[in-house]
């Protein structure tokens, strides 16, 4: 039987009072602090759990943030594209209903005001950001060149060609800001429609791959003028800066009749035309074709006696920059035209070209919005002296160009659109695990009040009867019996 | 009649004795290390009369003490167990809250700074969130440096525990010793020591908690980590900074109690907690400067850029220099722009750490057109754009490839981020003509080194020139309107990893952080001073955060290949692995304790003293005078009848 000892008493009440005082130290701790695991010991594989559900409580946190920033930006974006759509249409009715000559100053201006708000609009900054300023959200996307008017007449685009991505978690990324010019500059390649070519020149559209992606112009010019045979005829001196006709050897004819057989004097006439009477003092005589053409003639050295036909081969250049880039026309089915400042190309046959002008090309799908309100604008205006039939062919050929532009805008928003429904899925997801995260980490790392309370009570009464049986045991002693 | 008187006062004698003992005992019963005494009564020899053995009272032989002494030698050596666990345990501890303090914890700043990057990654161009990330990126590193400071200090702490410990170590051989000595002189003087001997063991105690501690009662000797404790002055012992030894000999004791915990703290748990933190600072250094150095800030290129991982020697070769960031023989691609042209072009400087020093680096990088590099008098590496070029590390190709084989008119470029394995690809015209127009008209892609084809494309009739081409990985071409030459090839470096020597990195250049451990890591000064410098983006454009959202990435694979451990899990290991030790720790000194307690109540029952048990013996004592002396008052009535007979 062991023996008991005073050490023995003393030492085990002490030991149940600090045990038992621990306990409660410990429970008020836990209650207090509302956690179970303050520290990594308290439960070493718990916390690794809670460690790791803490951060992914974090990441969840920051992954709403993000969502809720690419919501914000995009329906940013959103917003804006349906104006810019309305602005469209706005656009597009007053283009529709320019049928009078008469009213279409007063459209165009229409057309022009839509064009500076769609400026405006392209440039418009939320949050401190350009909303069309993709990968460079700190500077405007868009530039607008201005004649001495004020006038709009070109918009170039400065910015990025990049969207600004958003991370969503580890998962996935969202273009919060797409750039102006996937939004206004075009649609992508695979809707550009055939080259279209209003030809006053003779030029048709070319067997090669454009890289010019806008509608233009095409100046045909006169470089020189010679003929075949031994008629006598030559370029009169008007010839180089005056002739209309191109065309190589063979392609215009000269039909001369020298009426006084010595040839002093005579007819001439190019390409069926009216004939023209000459005289050997003819140095610059002008003679016209049948469709208009011109030549200008030195009839001073007419064989004598000569009458018949001479092929004429009439030089010229080919530009699609205004003449700042010039290329010699080669009459092939295919001649790559090269615009000097972008070096964007353009393909044409040229083997029919007969006269010098300027044609109007346009590959449908491929202008701007900008550049397609613009030559809206300027063909309501006339700019480019169209005839009325060509100036219906032109709007149409706009009309149809910002409907598909317009289309183009509605693609965006449907896109973003989506991506917004995305978005409030992948937040009503993320939310969901973040709420089982947080449960899960509570459960791991949070107190247990009724447990704890439970605990802090059973510690408490043992620690009353410690002291009770301790006070007991200490008021007893032998020595009372003696 | 007169022999029964002295029966009797043998009697009282005894009781006496008893009393005088039991007294004793009930005094020192709560006196530490006091073994209660019992007076050891035998028969006195008895004295032959007629045929009788009459016996002659009663003798105290000796006090004994009460004594558990197997139990009393497992208690030392748990004693000095327990002391050992309690110190270690409590040096864990104090490193455990030092790594998770109730708010601002390692963890914390490192989740927080994670959510910032995360935020600028979506706003890579918002200047006040640069900052921002900046400034939580400081707030890890300068925590990461508290801890590893305070770590140190607590060190410092332990050994100035150590050294008080020992010097109470000398105190208490000391005492013992002078003990051991006058214990012997009662042994040889035939007298009890029992009182010296609990003063003795009392002390032994004492050191038992400070060392190993074993008492040899039968020898009255005491065993100190192996070295007797004699009766003469015991050597002296000193620490050494690691062991516990004889000062004269330098002989190693083996060590327990406190000082064998505080030495195992010292040269266990502090050292492994300092190196798991190195290892979370090396790593996060190491993953995202790589990534860092790769690309660029809101200017979309750098200017100048000064080492700040120190280079010992700038003329030895890089790889003798000490550092724990690997390096290997490779290409250093450096990319320069031309900000008037916006041209770019990519050079590779080869280099080769192992023969290679910084010094040769400078001039490998000095020889890159645009750019300028030295190194300075202190010995770091600087690297400048040339007025009008800015450079970077971030491996995209050359805008225009080496064109020098060419002879038609038609130019190509190159764009976008290569993603694959850095290689070198040829590109090789399938016949003559104009881009765009010529019908059948093809380029053909090959890996340089392998001849492995890419890829034929079509850049005739149906290329619109300008057009971009995309090869695999990431990266476009585009030709030019112009003609080609069959046959006719150009090249170019096809890079994902700009620095393949791990030398930028390594001399922590255009990195986040400066510094590879936890004592030094901190943020990139230029950083500090400009946080448009941090390399959210890959492409140069400030609303790109492609480097970002690599580097966010990042915490979720694998630094080290061969563990599989992410900078999460060395997170861990530096911050939350303490607990398992303190835990296992606690656990261990619980159950020892427990032990401890056990052989304690054990050794009390046998030695303690009972105060009930006291006062009983005490009345037996008083009842035996009492009846020795009414004996002897009984043979006194019984002398006075005699005497009076003769009266």
């Amino acid at each position: 039987m062991q023996r008991i000892t005073s050490q023995i008493s003393t030492r085990v009440a002490l030991e149940g009072i600090r045990t038992q005082s621990s306990r409660l130290a410990s429970a008020q701790s836990q209650l207090s602090s509302g956690r179970r695991v303050q520290k990594p010991s308290d439960d070493p594989i718990a916390f690794r759990s809670i460690s790791n559900l803490r951060a992914e409580v974090r990441r969840l946190d920051s992954e709403l943030q993000s969502i809720e920033r690419a919501r914000g930006a995009l329906n940013g974006s959103v917003s804006r594209l349906t104006e810019a759509r309305t602005l469209l249409v706005s656009a597009q009715t007053a283009a529709q209903q320019a049928r009078d000559p008469l009213a279409r100053e007063t459209h165009a201006k229409t057309v022009d005001s839509v064009l500076e708000q769609m400026v405006r609009l392209a440039n418009e900054q939320a949050n401190g950001r350009y909303v069309f300023g993709g990968a460079q959200p700190n500077q405007p996307p868009v530039q607008a060149e201005r004649d001495a008017s004020g006038r709009i007449i070109a918009v170039d685009f400065v910015g990025s060609d990049q969207p600004s991505t958003t991370p969503i978690g580890t998962s996935f990324t969202v273009d919060v800001s797409t750039p102006a010019k996937q939004i206004f500059g075009g649609l992508p390649g695979a809707r550009q429609g055939e080259l279209s070519i209003i030809s006053r020149t003779g030029i048709q559209p070319g067997a090669g791959a454009d890289s010019s992606r806008a509608s233009g112009e095409i100046l045909v010019t006169h470089t020189s003028t010679s003929f075949g045979g031994a008629s006598g005829v030559a370029a009169g001196a008007s010839s180089s800066g005056g002739d209309t006709i191109l065309g190589p050897l063979g392609a215009n004819t000269l039909t001369i009749v020298d009426e006084s057989g010595t040839g002093a004097f005579g007819t001439v006439s190019l390409n069926g035309g009216p004939p023209v009477s000459f005289t050997n003092a003819d140095t610059d005589l002008q003679v016209a074709g049948a469709n208009g053409e011109l030549a200008h003639l030195d009839m001073s050295g007419i064989a004598a006696g000569f009458n018949g036909d001479v092929d004429i081969l009439a030089n010229g250049n080919v530009s699609i920059d205004g003449g700042a880039t010039s290329v010699p026309i080669d009459f092939s089915s295919n001649q790559q035209l090269v615009h000097g400042a972008t070096g964007a190309a353009l393909n044409v046959d040229t083997s029919n070209v007969t006269r010098t002008g300027v044609d109007l090309y346009d590959h449908p799908g491929a202008a701007n919005l900008f550049d397609a309100m613009i030559a809206l604008r300027d063909d309501l205006l006339n700019k480019r002296g169209t005839s009325e039939s060509e100036y219906q062919e032109q709007v149409t050929l706009h009309l149809g160009e910002l409907e598909r532009l317009g289309d183009h805008l509605l693609d965006h928003v449907g896109e973003q659109s989506v991506m917004l429904e995305n978005l409030d899925s992948s937040q009503t997801l993320a939310e969901d695990i973040r709420l089982e995260t947080k449960v899960s980490q509570s459960r791991l790392e949070d107190v247990d009040a009724t447990a704890v309370i439970l605990d802090l009570q059973a510690a408490q009464s043992v620690l009353e009867t410690t002291y009770a049986a301790t006070a007991a045991i200490f008021n007893s002693s032998f020595l009372d019996y003696l | 009649m007169l022999h029964q008187l002295s029966i009797g006062l043998t009697g009282m004698r005894a009781a006496q004795i008893g009393l005088d003992v039991t007294g004793n005992n009930l005094a020192n019963a709560n006196t530490p290390g006091y073994r209660r005494q019992m007076p050891m009564l035998a028969e006195r020899a008895a004295t032959p009369w007629a045929n009788l053995q009459l016996g002659n009272g009663v003798d105290i032989q000796r006090v004994r003490q009460a004594r558990a002494e197997l139990i009393g030698r497992q208690l030392f050596n748990n004693l000095s167990e327990a002391a050992q666990l309690e110190a270690q345990y409590d040096v864990s501890s104090q490193v455990e809250g030092r790594l998770n303090p109730a708010s601002g914890s390692i963890s914390d700043q490192f989740d927080s700074f994670h959510a910032t990057l995360e935020s600028l990654a979506a706003t890579p161009f918002d200047s006040s969130l640069r900052a921002t990330t900046v400034q939580s990126g400081l707030s890890l590193t300068r925590q990461v440096n508290r801890v590893a400071a305070d770590l140190i200090s607590l060190e410092r702490t332990i050994d100035g525990r150590v050294r008080d410990a020992v010097e109470q170590v000398n105190t208490l051989a000391e005492q013992i010793a002078q003990l051991n000595d006058q214990i012997r002189r009662q042994q040889h003087s035939y007298q009890e020591p029992n009182t010296l001997i609990d003063q003795r063991n009392a002390l032994a105690q004492e050191l038992s908690k400070l060392v190993n501690v074993e008492v040899d009662e039968h020898n009255q000797q005491v065993f100190m980590g192996g070295m007797v404790i004699g009766t003469s002055t015991p050597q002296k012992v000193e620490y050494d900074g690691e062991n516990l030894v004889i000062a004269e000999t330098d002989v190693a004791l083996q060590v327990g109690g406190l000082i064998g915990g505080l030495q195992a703290a010292s040269q266990q748990i502090l050292p492994l907690a300092r190196q798991r933190l190195d290892d979370f600072a090396f790593g996060i250094a190491a993953t995202t400067d790589e990534l860092h150095s790769q690309g660029v800030g809101l200017d979309g290129h750098l200017s100048s850029l000064r080492s700040t991982r120190q280079v010992e020697d700038p003329t030895a070769p890089l790889a003798e220099s000490e550092t724990p960031f690997s390096l290997a023989a490779g290409n250093l691609y450096v990319g320069v722009k031309d900000l008037n042209s916006g041209e770019r072009t990519l050079t590779a400087v080869a280099f080769d750490p192992e023969t290679q020093s910084l010094e040769d680096l400078a001039a490998g990088l000095n020889a890159v057109g645009g750019v300028s590099s030295f190194v300075d008098d202190a010995g770091r590496l600087v690297v400048r754009a040339d007025s009008g070029f800015g450079f970077d590390f971030t491996g995209r190709p050359s805008s225009v490839p080496d064109t020098s084989g060419l002879t038609g008119a038609s130019s190509p470029t190159l764009s976008g981020r290569y993603m694959g394995e850095n290689r070198s690809v040829d590109f090789e015209f399938l016949g003559s003509g104009d881009i765009g127009v010529t019908a059948g008209l093809q380029v053909e892609v090959k890996d340089s080194a392998t001849g492995e084809s890419l890829g034929v494309f079509d850049i005739g009739q149906n290329y619109a020139p300008g057009d971009e081409i995309e090869l695999p990985d990431g990266v476009s071409f585009a030709l030019s309107v112009g003609n080609v030459v069959s046959g006719e090839t150009f090249a170019a470096d096809l890079i994902s990893t700009a620095d393949e020597t791990g030398s930028v990195v390594r001399l922590g250049l255009n990195t986040l952080f400066t510094g590879s451990n936890a004592g030094d890591l901190t943020i990139h000064p230029d950083l500090l001073e400009d946080p448009a410098r941090l390399a959210a983006s890959l492409n140069g454009e400030p609303g790109d955060s492609g480097n970002l959202t690599a580097m966010l990435g990042r915490r979720f694979e694998s630094v080290q290949p061969q563990s599989g451990e992410t900078i999460d899990d060395l997170l861990f290991t530096a911050t939350g692995a303490i607990g398992h030790e303190t835990r296992a720790l606690e656990t261990e000194l619980e159950g020892v304790s427990l032990v401890g307690e056990q052989l304690f109540l054990e050794r009390e029952s046998v030695e303690g003293v009972d105060p009930n048990e006291e006062v009983v013996e005490m009345l037996k004592y008083q009842r035996a005078f009492e009846a020795s002396a009414r004996f002897v008052s009984a043979v006194n009535q019984t002398l006075e009848e005699l005497m009076n007979m003769l009266r």
